[in-house]
């Protein structure tokens, strides 16, 4: 009796020692709570720093490991829910910019817009592509094949030429002599045109520059002068063609108030003369102006407390003068003014 | 027969009251060595050492590192890849470990593409060719003027990084250190291994070298052996094509059938020596005189390539065309502030 007692005992004590030690080992114990706090309120503060200068992405990422160490703060949540909206609505917005400026042509504009994109939102896949698409034009063209034919036919038809079936047969892992299959996408690779074959004519190409120009088709002008410089790059007269273009692009731009673009456009011109020189500053001083005309719009905003408008104002200074100090540093105090105007509320 | 009765139920009552006091007592036991322990909440391992402790989450990891911990060893056990340490020490806005204070391992991915507010990151891509002790001339550098060079980039900070990782930057799967440089050398001269070899070594750097194979083993020129060394501490070898012809010029007398068998041997030739002799997957190309068209282009994609290389001035972004990524030959003539406009990391523009 007494020894059986004994041995109940022992089993309850070595019960009761397993179950009370054995939280030990778990891992919420290894951090003390005023620790796990100081991590808590160190993330969360960044969060709002990474807020203010609209680097949204990274803020969700630091709200949210605040909000997993103090579970407690029901704010974060709401917080985080409308960042994930606004990351989704404001590089949407971008990339729909980018979207219509790649549709126009305007490809430095385009690339532009989907890097903000992308720089909002890393996972806008859409922006990713677009912008590899811009760069990395594919180096073949592409044919499918709706009805029977062989690959002398295609030859003939790409190349001018049926004995290049070889290159198609090659590129495309397919038999030279066998018919490709009806609804099958087939690469034609680009073939390099042997320079003796097809003399290059310089009059020819010059002309055509000349009347792209006349006729206000600038991109077309700058196609063919660029290919006029691929056979000759100190060519005068291709280079006078690309300034005239140039130039009359940027006087575009200035009859529509967009002088910074003017400006950009007035900087490729590769000449020294007076006329040059006195339009770009020209230009230069349009750009000061207006940015200092926002600016001041601006600070007249702020002394009224509104804020809104004023970030707005300081935002179209930065858009023409990203370098402008002021105006970023009163962004971001008009900004952390406003959230804390919001938390009062 | 009640009295019994009576005495049996004290006693099992008196039973039962005292297992709940043994009970108590080792809870209170087992708690208070608890207590005790989180005092300082530092598991050490008896010599005074503090042992990394962790706390996993969604996302990201709450870690009390140990002594014996750096960022790199941190980011070998959590992110799988030492070399990602910079990654937690960024995040945590920390130049070095502090053991036993707590920080953050992010598990999520982030930094890509270098790109921020008013820039995007670029890497530089440097050539070297040919390296010599007494002279310099347009190709060839002089010993003290790479030491110097490679001063410069260990004194300000630059990670020196391969081509995979550079790939991986472009194709958007990882982010790269902001001062990321790569260097390349082109040919297989014989002064790589004699003179720029022991300098990269001793600063901790590494290269990429490209080299013709045909040129592998004859006078001049590195062998096998050598570049098998260099691999083997950390040195990449890839193709720069077999015989290091220009890729884009076919004679007025050559039919377009040899122009193309032409391609595919000097392509294909290479990378089959360099996979041969030093059992390497040889994977980027930088093609003769930087020339290429786009059936070079088309060429290298089907044959395997991953990226290829011209000889066009600039630093590379994430978004660069990855078969025409630039590089900046650093000339025999180039003093310092030349050398230091070709590193440049940032492309200023705005993005917001």
């Amino acid at each position: 009796m007494k020894i059986k007692n004994i041995l109940w005992f022992l089993l309850i004590i070595m019960i009761t020692v397993a179950t009370g030690c054995s939280g030990i080992g778990k891992s919420h114990r290894l951090f003390e709570e005023k620790e796990v706090y100081a991590v808590y309120y160190h993330y969360w503060q960044r969060a709002q720093e990474s807020e203010t200068v609209s680097d949204w992405h990274m803020a969700e990422y630091l709200y949210q490991i605040a909000h997993q160490l103090e579970p407690e703060n029901k704010d974060i949540e709401l917080k985080t829910a409308f960042l994930k909206e606004k990351i989704k609505t404001e590089s949407e917005i971008h990339f729909q910019r980018g979207f219509d400026y790649y549709g126009n042509g305007e490809i430095k504009k385009a690339r532009q817009e989907f890097l903000t994109a992308l720089r909002i939102n890393p996972d806008h896949k859409k922006a990713r592509v677009y912008l590899v698409e811009i760069i990395q034009k594919p180096e073949y063209n592409t044919f499918k094949v709706n009805q029977e034919t062989d690959l002398k036919t295609i030859a003939q038809a790409f190349y001018n030429d049926p004995e290049k079936s070889f290159l198609i047969a090659y590129f495309n892992d397919i038999q030279e002599h066998a018919a490709p299959a009806i609804g099958s996408i087939l690469m034609i690779p680009w073939v390099p045109i042997q320079k003796s074959s097809v003399p290059f004519d310089l009059e020819e190409n010059l002309e055509k520059a000349r009347l792209y120009l006349d006729s206000k088709r600038f991109s077309q002008a700058l196609a063919m002068t660029s290919k006029i410089r691929e056979h000759e790059p100190e060519n005068i007269e291709a280079m006078d063609i690309e300034n005239a273009v140039y130039h009359q692009i940027a006087q575009e731009f200035e009859r529509f108030g967009k002088y910074s673009d003017a400006l950009n456009t007035m900087l490729k011109v590769q000449s020294d003369n007076q006329s040059t020189k006195s339009y770009i500053t020209h230009l230069r001083q349009l750009v000061k102006d207006k940015a200092d005309q926002h600016y001041r719009r601006g600070v007249r905003y702020f002394v009224n407390e509104e804020l809104e408008k004023a970030i707005k104002e300081w935002e179209r200074t930065l858009a023409i003068d990203p370098k402008n100090e002021m105006a970023q540093k009163d962004i971001g105090n008009a900004k952390s003014l406003l959230e804390k105007l919001r938390q009062i509320q | 027969m009640k009295i019994k009765r009576k005495i049996f139920i004290i006693r099992k009552i008196g039973r039962l009251i005292t297992a709940f006091l043994i009970c108590a007592l080792g809870f209170y036991g087992c708690t208070f060595r608890q207590a005790k322990h989180d005092d300082n909440f530092y598991q050490n391992d008896g010599t005074g050492n503090i042992i990394r402790s962790e706390l996993k989450m969604d996302g990201f990891v709450l870690v009390r590192p140990g002594t014996l911990d750096t960022f790199d060893s941190l980011a070998a056990h959590y992110l799988g890849d030492a070399n990602k340490g910079w990654v937690i020490a960024k995040f945590n806005r920390q130049d070095q470990v502090l053991p036993g204070k707590p920080l953050i391992v992010p598990l999520k991915t982030i930094y890509l593409g270098g790109l921020k507010e008013y820039s995007y990151q670029t890497v530089p891509i440097l050539v070297y060719h040919h390296f010599s002790n007494d002279h310099s001339g347009k190709l060839t550098v002089k010993t003290e003027n790479f030491y110097e060079q490679m001063l410069y980039l260990k004194e300000n900070g630059y990670k020196v990084i391969g081509l995979d990782q550079l790939l991986d930057f472009m194709e958007f799967k990882t982010p790269l250190p902001e001062k990321s440089i790569v260097i390349t050398i082109d040919d297989g001269w014989l002064s790589t291994y004699e003179i720029a070899y022991p300098i990269l070594k001793k600063f901790g750097f590494s290269a990429t070298l490209f080299v013709y194979t045909d040129f592998i083993e004859r006078d001049h020129a590195m062998n096998w052996s050598q570049l098998r060394e260099m691999t083997e501490n950390g040195f990449d070898v890839q193709s720069h094509t077999h015989s290091y012809q220009s890729l884009t010029m076919i004679r007025e007398d050559e039919s377009f059938e040899s122009y193309f068998d032409f391609l595919v041997q000097e392509i294909e030739e290479s990378k089959m020596a360099i996979g041969r002799h030093l059992n390497l997957d040889c994977r980027y190309l930088a093609y003769p005189y930087g020339e290429t068209n786009p059936l070079v282009v088309s060429l290298v994609k089907k044959l395997g390539y991953r990226a290829a290389f011209t000889i066009n001035r600039g630093s590379t972004p994430f978004f660069e065309n990855p078969f025409n990524i630039g590089r900046s030959i650093i000339y025999g003539d180039f003093d310092m502030n030349e050398f230091e406009k070709k590193i440049s990391n940032e492309e200023t523009i705005t993005l917001k």
